[in-house]
């Protein structure tokens, strides 16, 4: 049995990284004096204590929640649509919501003032994903119930994320550079833009999406052989196919809403943990994918912040660079 | 061979020498203009032909030549770019030039301008909407908008028959694309890359000479010179003097500049514009000993490690409201740890309502005034900043 081992050793690797992501970051702060600050003793300098409290604790509480969040969905939709190169970024909830933070950084010039509401800076930004995935996802879940076929609702999703990218290639050049400029940002993707105030609303959303993506375990199991068999079982393919785009839609809302477009890892993580697992069963391949997930977001964060002059690395960049290898070694070794 | 090519062309400019206004290039000699601070630039004069060569800032060699030489001379150099002096039809990519062109009173000379959006002088505006039928801007001369610097307008460019187009290089830059097939001398500005505020604003004597207008632009730097000296040594008045005549000495302030952009803080340099600003002001920076004269990419922690405490906190903003603490702890929750933000000492200059990157380049003393006032308290009271406004709480 392959599955026994496993889940200490990624519960291990789990722990040991978010640990390493309190204790390394480009300012050198000695483990000892971290773990002083974790447990609220001593003295510490000032700007220490909140580079940990504030700064690198969210970050690693983000990041494990983030990676599991996309690692998930891109396992509901690899299922759910037979198709092993879908992700999360494939059905455009993501363009959306890059649309939308387009729209508003560009276009409105990162603030949104209407009578009712007033948003600047994150909160605007943050507002803008959010509503850009929903509306998107809501465009799929209308376009499920009246398409049949898989391929078929995957091109639409394709065919939204291309009319995003057109509409936001068309905003940037009407643009100022600054605007630019912090789209371009925006679109590197962080863990860190989440402060603890925010931490409790983040948890929420994830939480509340992996929830129900749990619940939605074993008529995926009975998909896994064909939608014709999970039929002859007594699910409702269709229902669980728009049951299970709601949930993608409200993870990928809510990554992309506090992090960014975050690339890569709800592609390549289920393949990690099928190929660690060795097992297709949901039961054990969800909280695997969710532990593989939160690992490599971990990591991720981690590379980002060892180089030694400071510079943080983007996010989007170390992703594939860190994941891709890893994937191909693993064929290989089979 | 050598030798013998060379008799034969000294024997050629002998023959050559007759015919008015035909100059060698290989044996140019003239009288070299004496530049104090510029670095990247030399110009050297004769009679007929000034010939001005660029250095490359980014690298070893020369970045361009160019000759100045008037419209009726006859001339043909073996290398390096032909421009017919005084300009009377040139198209200006950016804003600090149209504004020294303003300055030095020679912005009849502007027959276009590019990035027109970005330009907050109301002069260029007025006569880019240039109204033939109106009679009030009767003697004024219209100005053509070419469009966006990176992507200009080619064919208003050439139908306006300019004479030269000033635009500011880019390392790498891979060329300027159709620009460079119209025959229009580009002149390649690239002030900005001179590591000292003087040294950028010394090459408005090249634009002088470019533009016919060399004795003003000689007087406006000497006046620029003079003030920022002046600001250097010893900054404002003294407030009282205490104790035998002696300046009070306050503890020299802090600073801290720039924001996170995305995930990345870029802070000035030490030997950068605004590092070299600091310095030159009497502030205290936490990069001052750092080499670099462009900026560092640094993550928040750095900054906040060693920054924290900055007294005052200075960076550039653009946006159509006025600036608020908590729209800036909106932007990122970190800010709050700073000291400056905590005290409000936060200065800022949007550069969509002031002209400050119309006159950085060129009055770089009335930017050094600005960094005295703020890194000198006592002196806020009496002197008004041009740029930074204070952040609303």
């Amino acid at each position: 049995m392959n599955s026994k081992p496993l889940f200490p050793s990624l519960l291990t690797a789990l722990v040991l990284l978010f640990l390493l992501n309190l204790f390394v970051g480009s300012v050198e702060i000695p483990i000892s004096e971290v773990i002083d600050i974790l447990l609220g003793r001593g003295e510490s300098k000032e700007s220490w204590r909140f580079i940990v409290v504030e700064s690198r604790l969210p970050q690693a509480i983000t990041a494990t929640l983030c990676g599991a969040a996309l690692a998930v969905c891109g396992l509901l939709l690899q299922t759910a649509f037979h198709n092993p190169l879908a992700g999360p970024g494939i059905f455009g909830i993501t363009s959306g919501a890059s649309l939308a933070v387009a729209l508003v950084m560009l276009l409105l010039g990162g603030s949104i003032a209407t009578e009712i509401l007033h948003l600047t800076g994150f909160m605007a930004i943050l507002a803008a994903a959010f509503v850009g995935a929903m509306a998107v996802t809501a465009v799929l879940y209308f376009f499920s119930r009246l398409v049949h076929n898989h391929v078929m609702l995957l091109i639409i999703g394709i065919m939204v994320g291309y009319l995003s990218s057109s509409a936001v290639t068309l905003l940037s050049s009407l643009a100022t550079e600054e605007g630019v400029r912090s789209y371009v940002m925006w679109g590197m993707g962080t863990f860190g833009a989440v402060s603890l105030r925010h931490l409790p609303l983040f948890a929420i959303g994830i939480i509340v999406g992996i929830g129900l993506a749990v619940v939605l375990v074993k008529p995926l199991n009975a998909m896994l052989l064909g939608d014709h068999y999970a039929q002859n079982l007594g699910i409702d393919t269709r229902r669980v196919r728009n049951r299970l785009l709601l949930t993608t839609g409200l993870l990928c809302a809510v990554t992309t809403a506090f992090c960014g477009p975050i690339a890569f890892i709800g592609l390549a993580v289920p393949h990690l943990a099928r190929l660690l697992l060795r097992r297709a069963n949901h039961r054990l391949l969800m909280p695997a994918t969710l532990l593989v997930g939160a690992v490599v977001a971990l990591a991720c964060n981690l590379i980002c912040s060892l180089p030694s002059s400071g510079v943080r690395l983007p996010l989007n960049a170390v992703t594939p660079f860190f994941g891709a290898p890893v994937i191909i070694y693993m064929i290989l070794k089979r | 061979m050598k030798k013998f090519l060379v008799l034969w062309f000294v024997l050629l400019m002998f023959l050559a020498g007759c015919r008015q206004g035909r100059v060698a290039t290989t044996a140019f000699q003239g009288d070299t203009l004496r530049l104090k601070y510029a670095e990247n630039i030399v110009i050297v004069r004769d009679s007929a032909v000034t010939k001005v060569e660029l250095r490359n800032p980014w690298g070893e060699g020369v970045l361009q030549t160019y000759w100045l030489v008037s419209k009726e001379a006859d001339f043909s150099p073996s290398e390096g770019t032909v421009v017919r002096v005084p300009l009377q039809r040139s198209v200006v990519f950016s804003t600090a030039h149209a504004s020294l062109l303003l300055m030095l009173d020679a912005d009849d000379a502007i027959a276009g301008v590019a990035d027109l959006k970005y330009m907050l002088l109301p002069e260029i505006h007025r006569r880019v909407n240039f109204d033939e039928f109106s009679t009030q801007n009767a003697s004024e001369k219209p100005i053509v908008d070419c469009g966006d610097a990176m992507s200009p307008d080619i064919e208003k460019i050439v139908e306006l028959n300019a004479d030269a187009i000033l635009l500011s290089p880019f390392e790498n830059s891979g060329g300027y694309g159709q620009l460079e097939k119209l025959g229009v001398p580009l002149i390649e500005c690239a002030e900005y890359m001179e590591t000292s505020a003087l040294g950028r604003a010394e090459w408005m004597r090249f634009y002088g000479l470019l533009f016919g207008c060399e004795q003003r632009a000689d007087s406006l730097f000497a006046e620029v010179e003079r003030e920022y000296l002046r600001m250097k040594e010893g900054p404002l008045p003294p407030p009282s003097p205490k104790g035998e005549g002696a300046v009070s000495r306050e503890k020299q302030k802090s600073i801290l500049t720039e924001r996170l952009t995305g995930g990345t803080w870029y802070v000035a340099g030490g030997r950068s514009s605004v590092g070299r600003l600091i310095a030159d002001a009497g502030g205290d920076y936490a990069w001052a000993d750092d080499a670099h004269s462009g900026s560092l990419p640094l993550s928040f922690e750095t900054v906040l490690d060693k920054a924290g405490d900055a007294d005052i906190w200075i960076f550039n903003y653009t946006g159509a409201m006025p600036l608020t603490r908590t729209m800036l702890a909106a932007e990122h929750h970190g800010y709050r740890a700073f000291k400056a933000f905590r005290e409000g000492e936060i200065y800022y200059v949007n550069s969509l309502q002031v002209p400050y990157f119309e006159e950085a380049s060129f009055r770089p003393d009335w930017l050094l005034r600005d960094y005295v006032i703020l890194l000198h308290p006592s002196k806020r009271n009496d002197e008004k900043l041009r740029y930074f406004q204070k952040i609303n709480p």
